[in-house]
């Protein structure tokens, strides 16, 4: 800006223009009888109220968002559904029996209030099946020696190939980013099943490994082996691709069903549980991210102190993140346990806390259900 | 300070054709308007047909105080080298504060804002209204979101009966 010496007295004005200008604005406020342009709510635009149906982290407000009117309507499609919350959904069976499916399906969302729960109806012909475990927006479900998944919300199935062993017990974890390439994992005595999701078809492959952990991202499956290694799977060939020795300051004490593998914006965490002071002591998350540089140069882990606008949610057997919505505490985790510290037993994961990660403070988190599982909820 | 003594005043005028003068400063936190100046200088006066006078002199009411925190949390910083936590903290809260009761409006005001935040571009006051209006729709049923912002339900019993049959636990009553 060009600075003239003469302009200071004018300048000076309008320097004393600016201190009184909020004055003037007070005035002007009251002044005006508000002449209503009566600007109608249903003519905003759809990009403006697009905007506001993505602030609904609810899925029920979203909904019944797009049950006020013909424009609301229409100027969001179901298919754009806000980042959700995960819910928390009912399930009362052990874990690796599975939940028998009644005729409704109870359901938390955290972004409500502590006691509101909803049902979803369940439909006749799937009722008194069991499901194993629910995850990005399906449930997995067993009819006799079929599997299926199944999303109650939508009524759509999706079946799963035969495996080649039996399958009294089943161990699965779903990786919950991408809901249009994602994938399965089911474990049977030590014998490791990846079910690649693609919209047609899923497809099993073998995976050699001792893990007891895994997620997913970009084609590659990477797991956490008992001995403390990281390694990474072409998901689709089932060919091991990398090894990542653990993390240098990992504490002796981390026990297997305390580690997480979890992917977060394109980075793979391992998030690690350690309780001070002995197994019934304060717990204390470590969260390492992969240094992986693609196999180029040498993998490592680093230490994370701070996840920024992102929210862990773990349950027994893996984790996800989901960006913080407004209103909503970002940077912690969402972890559950049996409701003393000193049962290591799977199946009665039944307390709910959330641990700040700047401040490694613990929470208890109410929640209407005795026991209960993750669930992303997805309309389409 | 040297630098707020050669800053230019900008006149904003409105659809009713009311002037409002305002410093550069102020008037760039309108994103549309920056680009204005950006691409000519010495432009002093702009014209704004999409915004009524009472609208705009709450969107140059809410950028004054933005601007105003702005600049008190960098003097700040200058003088003491770093700003202290706890008093970046405190100055972040009073502003949301000051947030929270500017939108203690009625729901037509509201609409103009969301309007003028987005035609004027005022990122911060966009995502302000925008939330302001989702948190007016949380915890509603369709009647009353209705009701709450006087739309006129469009749909057909017949429609309304097929939303709330695909989705019936998303009406449930329970709050």
């Amino acid at each position: 800006m060009i600075y003239f010496s003469g302009q200071n007295s004018k300048l000076a004005m309008a320097r004393l223009l600016c201190i009184f200008l909020p004055k003037i604005f007070s005035r002007i406020k009251r002044k005006n009888t508000r002449t209503v342009s009566k600007r109608n709510w249903q003519d905003l635009p759809p990009e403006l109220l697009f905007l506001i149906s993505q602030k609904l982290t609810d899925l029920c407000y979203f909904i019944r968002f797009r049950a006020v009117c013909k424009t609301w309507r229409s100027s969001v499609p179901l298919s754009d559904q806000p980042p959700q919350i995960p819910w928390l959904v009912e399930y009362n069976e052990s874990l690796m029996l599975g939940t028998c499916l009644k005729e409704k399906l109870r359901f938390h969302c955290l972004a409500s209030p502590k006691n509101k729960t909803g049902s979803v109806p369940i439909k006749e012909s799937h009722r008194g099946k069991k499901y194993l475990r629910p995850g990005n927006g399906y449930l997995l479900v067993r009819d006799g020696h079929e599997l299926y998944l199944f999303n109650p919300l939508t009524n759509n199935t999706i079946f799963v190939p035969p495996l080649p062993f039996s399958r009294r017990f089943l161990w699965p974890v779903f990786s919950c980013s991408d809901p249009m390439n994602w994938h399965l994992v089911l474990n049977q005595f030590g014998n490791w099943y990846c079910g690649i999701y693609q919209p047609d078809k899923m497809q099993w492959k073998y995976v050699e490994s001792d893990f007891v952990c895994t997620c997913f991202w970009n084609g590659m499956l990477f797991t956490a082996s008992i001995s403390g290694c990281t390694q990474a799977f072409d998901a689709t060939s089932g060919k091991k691709l990398y090894e990542i020795p653990p993390p240098n300051n990992e504490d002796p004490s981390v026990t297997l069903n305390g580690t997480y593998l979890v992917e977060s914006c394109g980075l793979i965490l391992r998030v690690c549980l350690v309780f001070h002071a002995g197994f019934a002591g304060t717990p204390i998350f470590h969260i390492y991210r992969l240094n992986f540089e693609r196999g180029k140069g040498k993998s490592c882990w680093v230490e994370v102190k701070n996840m920024g606008d992102q929210i862990l949610f773990l349950d027994s057997l893996n984790g996800f993140s989901v960006t913080a919505p407004a209103g909503f505490k970002a940077n912690c985790i969402y972890f559950m346990s049996v409701s003393a510290w000193n049962t290591r037993d799977l199946d009665w994961y039944n307390t709910l806390w959330r641990y700040d990660i700047a401040t490694g403070k613990v929470e208890h988190v109410p929640c209407p259900f005795e026991r209960f599982m993750w669930f992303i909820p997805k309309l389409c | 300070m040297a630098r707020s003594s050669t800053e230019n005043m900008i006149t904003l005028m409105s659809s009713d054709g009311e002037e409002f003068m305002v410093t550069e400063k102020v008037a760039r936190e309108c994103t549309t308007i920056r680009n204005m100046l950006e691409d000519d200088c010495v432009i002093t006066n702009i014209p704004l047909p999409n915004v009524t006078s009472d609208i705009l002199s709450m969107v140059i009411e809410y950028c004054m105080e933005h601007v105003a925190a702005a600049e008190k949390a960098a003097a700040e910083t200058a003088e003491k080298g770093s700003s202290s936590a706890p008093a970046a903290a405190k100055a972040n809260k009073d502003l949301e504060e000051w947030d929270k009761a500017f939108m203690n409006v009625d729901v037509y005001t509201l609409c103009d804002l969301i309007l003028a935040a987005n035609y004027l571009n005022v990122s911060g006051l966009l995502d302000l209204t925008i939330q302001t209006a989702a948190n007016l729709i949380k915890g509603k049923s369709p009647e009353q979101i209705r009701k709450t912002f006087h739309i006129q339900n469009d749909l057909s019993l017949e429609e309304e009966e097929k939303i709330r049959s695909q989705t019936p636990w998303a009406f449930e009553k329970s709050e």
